[in-house]
């Protein structure tokens, strides 16, 4: 069997990152409204009614695809925001949707049957019995699955899953399951879920304390980095924390996936597209992360495989994992 | 990230070592009155978006700045000792500079340790994101404001950047016939064979004209 | 009226059958849940003994529900929900995947299924769902909104014991033991009310139990009963914590019944859970961690 194209999904949290990574070679783009409707919800980010409007057209002069996510969960009696947003999305032409919540599935497929969805990684299917939960009630075509499966459990899960899957290639993971982590609201008031933020930036403080670079989330100390030593996320399961005495990453330690060398099981896999996370970050960013993925899978096309790109300067806490790709992560 | 630093920085840091304050005061009024013109959308989304007093502090340098953003528009001064501010930016020139021109992730930096950023996060953060939808020449402008030095080197900067950008619109135009198969249902492992020569050789030589731009101040 | 809600915690088993016992003959509550929720290695051992003290139970006039694991992760655990469902259980979703089992005969959906708007709960409540506790972020004005969309379906508050903040794959308590998941001595079982995590300032932060985080405090939201009645609320639940769960169960009846006031309540409260402290943000839109209530904790346990 041939193995099939694997399409690459970028990040673009500004127009300008969108253009980037357009330029850089991505096949599809993903971006959200300027709200709570998407889970990277940060000052200055993410696209107006117009901005999308003229990034879908760049986007498709060139050939390419715009995925809109609306990838947070509407709270009680606000739903209509949410509503809106799917359907601007698909009157300004979006390829598909990206959705997490029950409701708007059902709103989306309801209102649009003619519209792409997608199940965002919040909803957090990793098994056949709820993927087939969304497949069979709302018709989502492609679902992002969680970073918690090895690339065994990913090709045995896509012979049987009925939809297309993306799995995440690059970026900054949280170790707790996707759309079930309250932690940032549980010190700040704000989460993922509900306000598409974790560690909001206005609940974040640095500083410099004897050399020690302290981060602090809302009223907690986070972390304190000695004078050199690479830093991370301010996000609570980065957090350096103390259990029975012992101080460690309990949860995880602040470092960034990175499965580029794996492309080619996930190929062989049967893996349909790759996404790349960081929406919250730079053009600098999605420029060099897009084009590295570019070459090796332009490469692997080609020669059947790829000379090895470091991206580890870039990555969270300068340190590259395989995550739970690789089995032992658990 | 950024390795050694290009000429036109050193330039810049030389200026700005060498240069009397008031003489300094002068090219960063220039600067701050070029901004409106040269990039209006960006001081608009600035003042509407990322109010705030935000300070930057060169390790490597004695002074430091200070960007005031408000219904004023966009001003860079000098900062005085013990100025207030909504968040302070610090690290190298050469990063700061980086940040502030879109080469370099604020985050990347941040986990490098390379630089820090105190006081209020959601400013600093809006700030960032805004500053990174356009692409301003922070070091073009300032060595455009003082010394005989900057037009031959202005000059020979944007004849390569042409051409870069021009190399880089033909390596798009490839890639687009690619995706437009890939999407459309054809088989793309046949295009990209066809086409992947073709990318390649364009990849080499917007390598080829990128590193000239990197080394064009000392060629000229 | 008050549930019971699922044990979290690894008590080892002749503990929990003595739990259970003394809460079919003693403990006010119309309804108890049982069943693995956290771990799928603790399975086994929770469901040797789920017979019998659900037969315990029911001879003691409660109803049992059954709440089924949290990250359903194998097709025995299916089968598993498939069997309690046959022997005629109510059951209780925790995973989408459930849900999906369930759909078309009547259940409940627990707290760990995303159901953050009346979106949603309509769309369960027409596959079947009778009874929905939401997740902790959906405070006190939400479950309103909630009851008032579906007056059909049974709004449960969690208004006693830690609340889940997070489910993983991966296991902390193991962790931080130095051990991994698939060899990990079943070292949550040390810890009959979770491991407590600190920052390295020395703030209590939350509570590991195996694959889960929960908070460093306890619900205790007795001042809000009235609110929440107010605002449609059927059902109050209290989470199994290391504390006297009869009085506590007996505390929330009277509060409930109106023979103890708001202060008296929770003074008794306070009294029963040690040095404990209390959360409550969520329940009132802010940060979860939060306490303002009236019971004069020493500072030093607020952090």
């Amino acid at each position: 069997m041939t193995p099939r194209y694997l399409e690459l999904v970028c990040p673009a949290g500004t127009p300008a990152a969108l253009r980037t990574a357009v330029e850089a070679g991505a096949d599809t783009v993903y971006c959200g409204f300027r709200d709570e409707t998407n889970a990277r919800n940060y000052p200055g980010l993410n696209f107006d009614r117009e901005e999308m409007a003229e990034g879908i057209r760049f986007a498709h002069a060139h050939g390419r695809h715009v995925l809109v996510a609306i990838n947070t969960f509407p709270r009680p009696g606000q739903v209509a925001l949410w509503h809106r947003a799917i359907d601007d999305a698909a009157a300004l032409g979006a390829n598909a949707v990206i959705l997490a919540d029950i409701g708007l599935l059902d709103y989306a497929s309801g209102h649009h049957p003619g519209l792409r969805l997608h199940l965002s990684v919040q909803a957090a299917a990793s098994n056949t019995l709820s993927l087939a939960f969304y497949r069979e009630r709302f018709g989502i075509r492609r679902a992002v699955l969680p970073r918690v499966l090895t690339v065994k459990e990913i090709g045995a899960l896509v012979e049987r899953m009925g939809v297309e899957a993306e799995v995440f290639a690059f970026g900054s993971l949280g170790t707790m399951t996707e759309g079930r982590c309250i932690l940032s609201s549980y010190l700040t008031g704000r989460s993922p879920s509900s306000d598409g933020v974790c560690a909001p930036a206005e609940h974040v403080s640095l500083s410099e304390e004897d050399g020690e670079m302290v981060m602090r989330l809302g009223p907690l100390t986070m972390n304190r980095f000695g004078r050199d030593e690479p830093a991370g996320y301010p996000t609570p399961c980065k957090a350096r924390l103390v259990a029975r005495g012992i101080p460690s990453y309990l949860f995880d330690e602040p470092v960034g996936l990175n499965m580029i060398e794996l492309l080619p099981e996930l190929k062989a896999a049967g893996v349909t597209a790759l996404k790349i996370e960081g929406r919250q970050r730079s053009r600098a960013y999605v420029a060099q992360v897009v084009r590295a993925f570019r070459a090796t899978l332009d490469a692997l096309d080609r020669d059947g495989r790829a000379p090895r790109i470091d991206l580890s300067a870039i990555a969270e806490g300068s340190k590259e994992t395989l995550g739970a790709y690789r089995k032992g992560w658990r | 990230m950024t390795t050694g630093i290009p000429a036109p920085l050193h330039l810049m840091r030389a200026g700005l070592r060498m240069l009397p304050a008031p003489a300094l005061r002068l090219v960063l009024r220039r600067i701050s009155a070029s901004l409106p013109r040269n990039h209006p959308d960006l001081v608009r989304r600035l003042v509407r978006v990322a109010p705030g007093r935000y300070l930057f502090e060169p390790t490597d340098l004695t002074q430091r700045f200070l960007l005031c953003i408000g219904d004023g528009g966009v001003i860079l001064t000098l900062a005085a000792p013990g100025e207030a501010a909504d968040a302070a930016m610090r690290g190298k020139l050469a990063m700061l500079i980086d940040l502030l021109e879109g080469r370099l992730d604020s985050d990347t930096a941040l986990f490098a340790r390379d630089i820090i950023i105190v006081g209020d996060m959601n400013r600093a953060v809006a700030f960032r994101n805004i500053l990174d939808g356009e692409t301003i020449n922070l070091v073009g402008d300032f060595l455009a404001r003082f010394g005989p030095l900057a037009p031959p080197l202005g000059r020979a900067a944007a004849r390569l950047h042409r051409r870069v950008d021009a190399a880089r619109r033909r390596l798009v135009g490839v890639r687009d016939r690619v995706h437009r198969a890939a999407h459309h249902g054809h088989d793309p492992n046949e295009d990209l064979a066809r086409t992947g020569a073709q990318i390649d050789d364009l990849r080499h030589r917007v390598g080829q004209l990128e590193r000239r731009v990197r080394r064009a101040p000392e060629t000229t | 009226m008050l549930t019971l809600g699922p044990l979290m915690l690894n008590w080892e088993a002749a503990r929990r059958r003595d739990f259970y016992a003394r809460i079919a003959d003693e403990a006010p509550v119309g309804c108890v849940h049982l069943g693995e929720v956290v771990c799928s290695k603790r399975a086994p051992f929770t469901d040797r003994d789920l017979p019998a003290i659900a037969e315990r139970l029911r001879a003691g006039g409660k109803e049992v529900v059954i709440s089924t694991m949290a990250l359903v992760t194998s097709k025995a655990e299916m089968r598993a929900v498939e069997e309690m469902l046959e022997a005629g259980f109510l059951v209780e979703a925790n995973d989408v995947s459930c849900v999906h089992v369930l759909a078309g005969r009547p259940h409940a959906i627990g707290p760990l299924v995303n159901v953050f708007n009346e979106g949603t709960l309509a769309y369960l409540a027409r596959m079947g769902a009778i009874r929905v506790a939401p997740p902790p972020e959906v405070g006190i004005d939400g479950l309103g909104v909630f009851a008032r969309a579906e007056p059909g379906v049974e709004i449960e508050a969690t208004v006693f014991g830690r609340l889940t903040l997070s489910v993983a794959a991966r296991c902390y308590h193991a962790r931080a033991y130095g051990l991994h998941r698939d060899n990990c001595q079943f070292v949550c079982a040390r810890e009959a009310d979770g491991m407590p995590v600190e920052t390295l300032d020395g703030e209590a932060f939350v509570v590991v139990n195996g694959t889960q985080t929960m908070s460093h405090g306890y619900a205790a939201a007795i001042a809000d009963l009235p609110r929440l009645r107010e605002g449609g609320v059927r059902r109050f639940r209290l989470m199994p914590q290391d504390v006297d769960m009869v009085r506590i169960a007996r505390l929330f009846d009277d509060a409930l019944g109106g023979r103890t006031g708001t202060d008296e309540a929770m003074a008794q409260l306070r009294a029963a859970c040690g040095e404990v402290p209390f959360v409550e943000g969520y329940a009132h839109g802010r940060p979860g961690r939060e306490w303002r209530g009236q019971d004069r904790l020493p500072d030093r346990l607020l952090h």
